[in-house]
């Protein structure tokens, strides 16, 4: 069973019960909220998965909600449900970051579709976050000299050609080179370039 | 100035009476009250006059019987109402200008009056209907009034308004109100179905995933290989709850005008949807679905979901029929073709059910018309509406018992422009 929560976020109880059967279906566990304020104080930070959020609701709304969890940072992926087929709605949960807008009524299909794209979409940012992370770690190893070695490796310059940049001799830059590539872990150029990619990515 | 008259003619007697026995007396006494009397006459005349002047030329007609009913006296505005000529009227019974249905009426009140002075009707402004010399009824408002001769007979007469105008005015007043109590009805309605819209979405988006996951759950189970009709009827209700939503959706796209989206497509397309929409369900009531899509027509501008929305109404309404008849012919057949002489698409929804009467025909597409026991009646009005914003034709031919064919005209080559 994968370790993914799935949160469904919607006050009507017989849509909530009905999206948590398809969603257990699938395999996940399933954590169920009447309210955007429920969510925001008994969900469990780590745990990966997606949400389901109904746009009407008393309290809180859930365009509100999307906001707040924007600003909070939190980083799960978002599938917008609304029984009001609304348009501007719609391109407003959109452009705060949702993964989709579902009108309802929709189709168990459908929503395992979305359900899944989700879920998947968490993975990759998690991988990807960690990455980077891992990158920044390791780029931090390095010492000044190091640096400026690899930036011009990142430039493409020869070896020949950081000797001559940084008065070296050949054999300095050579080892200078070996021992940053083995404190990054890479055993490539295509290696690192992807490493010291990852560690200026904007997360 | 009837009593006016009684003294100067009881004083001019008195006069001539006392002069007779008293020889002597002054004869100007005499020529004074003769000369009143002149005087009074004359004013008598004028007065006389003055009343006839209003009588003849007032507008209304004036008629003046006597105890027995017989007409006096009518202005000349009877010929203008009733075509007779005064003279033609008096002498006669009133009942010769009331229709059959009033005289015994009549009758009753009136000696009623006579005999025991109470007025059973109204005296002032009561509707009722004279009879033209042509035979034709004329809708007039009367009023009485009474006189009493000297002899002590009793004089009534009547005031006759032609109202034909006015009824005019009120019936049409009265569509005119009907009508807009039916818009705004049919309004609210849609205002209403806007304000339900997100309340039913709610119970229909958990009628559609339960459904979807109860299918699931049965589509490899026993169950489903002895009943493999389960799995249908459980993908029907999915389709049905998507359905309903979508209604009310156009319902209130309907009301709030400007959100249809038009664009140039192809008529196979919507036809295809709402094809797909309706086949489970012909599926399961073993309805034969035939379709005669003539290739390479030319393209209409249309709001797709709103076609595809009327021939699944249409669709539907097809299956209805059917499993309404006892026949075992069950076909429903869709066609398209082009019309060169009217320069439009036509589609037909053909179906072999129960038909319809020829007299309810031309009501079908009234909203709220309904034959369904439960249902609103909404849907042909709604597709009517939508065909004809369009600027498109909907029509029906039908025979009891054998079947019915809706056909669809829509114009091809309208532009946003028009």
């Amino acid at each position: 069973m994968s370790n993914a929560v799935i949160n469904v976020i919607d006050d009507d109880p017989a849509v909530s019960q009905a999206i948590t059967i398809v969603a257990k279906s699938q395999g996940y566990r399933v954590a169920a909220y009447h309210t955007a304020e429920d969510f925001l104080y008994g969900h469990d930070p780590e745990r990966p998965g997606c949400i389901l959020l109904d746009v009407k609701m008393p309290g809180l709304s859930g365009l509100e909600l999307q906001q707040m969890l924007v600003d909070a940072g939190i980083r799960l992926p978002v599938i917008v449900m609304s029984g009001h087929s609304d348009v501007p709605m719609a391109v407003e949960a959109m452009s705060r970051g949702a993964v989709t807008f579902l009108e309802k009524p929709f189709r168990m299909n459908v929503l395992k579709e979305q359900i899944e794209k989700a879920v998947k979409l968490d993975e990759e940012l998690r991988t990807s976050w960690f990455a980077t992370r891992t990158a920044n770690e390791a780029m931090k190893r390095l010492t000044d000299k190091e640096r400026e070695v690899l930036d011009f490796i990142m430039q493409e310059k020869t070896n020949r050609e950081i000797a001559e940049h940084l008065n070296l001799t050949l054999r300095a830059v050579e080892d200078r080179r070996s021992r940053l590539m083995k404190k990054l872990g890479v055993e490539t150029i295509i290696g690192l370039a992807e490493l010291v990619y990852r560690s200026n990515s904007i997360h | 100035m009837a009593s006016f008259l009684e003294r100067s003619v009881a004083g001019a007697i008195r006069a001539v009476g006392s002069t007779l026995e008293n020889p002597n007396l002054d004869v100007r006494w005499l020529q004074q009250a003769v000369e009143d009397l002149q005087a009074t006459v004359g004013r008598l005349q004028e007065s006389s006059d003055l009343y006839r002047i209003v009588a003849d030329t007032a507008s209304d007609v004036i008629l003046s019987i006597n105890e027995a009913g017989i007409i006096q006296y009518a202005n000349p505005s009877a010929s203008t109402l009733l075509d007779y000529a005064p003279d033609e009227l008096m002498g006669k019974s009133i009942k010769h200008i009331m229709p059959d249905f009033l005289r015994d009426a009549h009758d009753k009140s009136f000696h009623r009056f006579l005999e025991t002075g109470q007025k059973t009707i109204s005296w002032r402004g009561i509707e009722v209907q004279v009879v033209h010399k042509s035979g034709e009824l004329i809708p007039v408002e009367v009023s009485f009034g009474m006189i009493q001769t000297p002899e002590g007979n009793y004089r009534f007469t009547g005031f006759l308004r032609d109202i034909r105008e006015r009824k005019e005015f009120e019936e049409e007043s009265r569509k005119r109100l009907a009508e807009l109590e039916h818009a705004n009805r049919v309004k609210t309605v849609g205002e209403l179905a806007s304000g339900l819209a997100h309340e039913l979405n709610q119970p229909l988006s958990a009628v559609c995933l339960q459904a979807d996951a109860a299918q699931e759950i049965i589509k490899n189970s026993p169950i489903a290989q002895a009943h493999p009709e389960v799995v249908e009827l459980l993908e029907d209700v999915s389709v049905q709850s998507i359905r309903a939503s979508q209604i009310v959706k156009h319902l209130r796209s309907l009301v709030s005008k400007g959100e249809s989206k038009r664009e140039v497509v192809d008529i196979a397309t919507p036809l295809t949807s709402a094809l797909q929409i309706s086949s489970a369900r012909m599926r399961s009531t073993q309805i034969q679905m035939n379709c005669h899509f003539t290739p390479r027509l030319p393209s209409v501008v249309i709001d797709q979901i709103q076609v595809e929305q009327v021939i699944l109404n249409l669709l539907n309404n097809a299956i209805d029929a059917i499993e309404s008849s006892d026949s075992d012919h069950r076909e429903i057949a869709l066609t398209t073709r082009y019309d060169p002489e009217v320069k439009s698409l036509l589609i037909t929804v053909m179906d072999t059910g129960i038909g319809i009467d020829e007299h309810e025909l031309g009501r079908i597409f009234d909203s709220f018309y309904t034959t369904k026991s439960d249902g609103m009646g909404m849907g042909l009005g709604i597709c009517q509406s939508i065909i004809h914003a369009h600027k498109g034709t909907i029509g029906v031919t039908s025979t009891l018992g054998v079947g019915t064919e809706f056909t669809i005209s829509l114009p091809i080559g309208q532009t946003e422009d028009n």
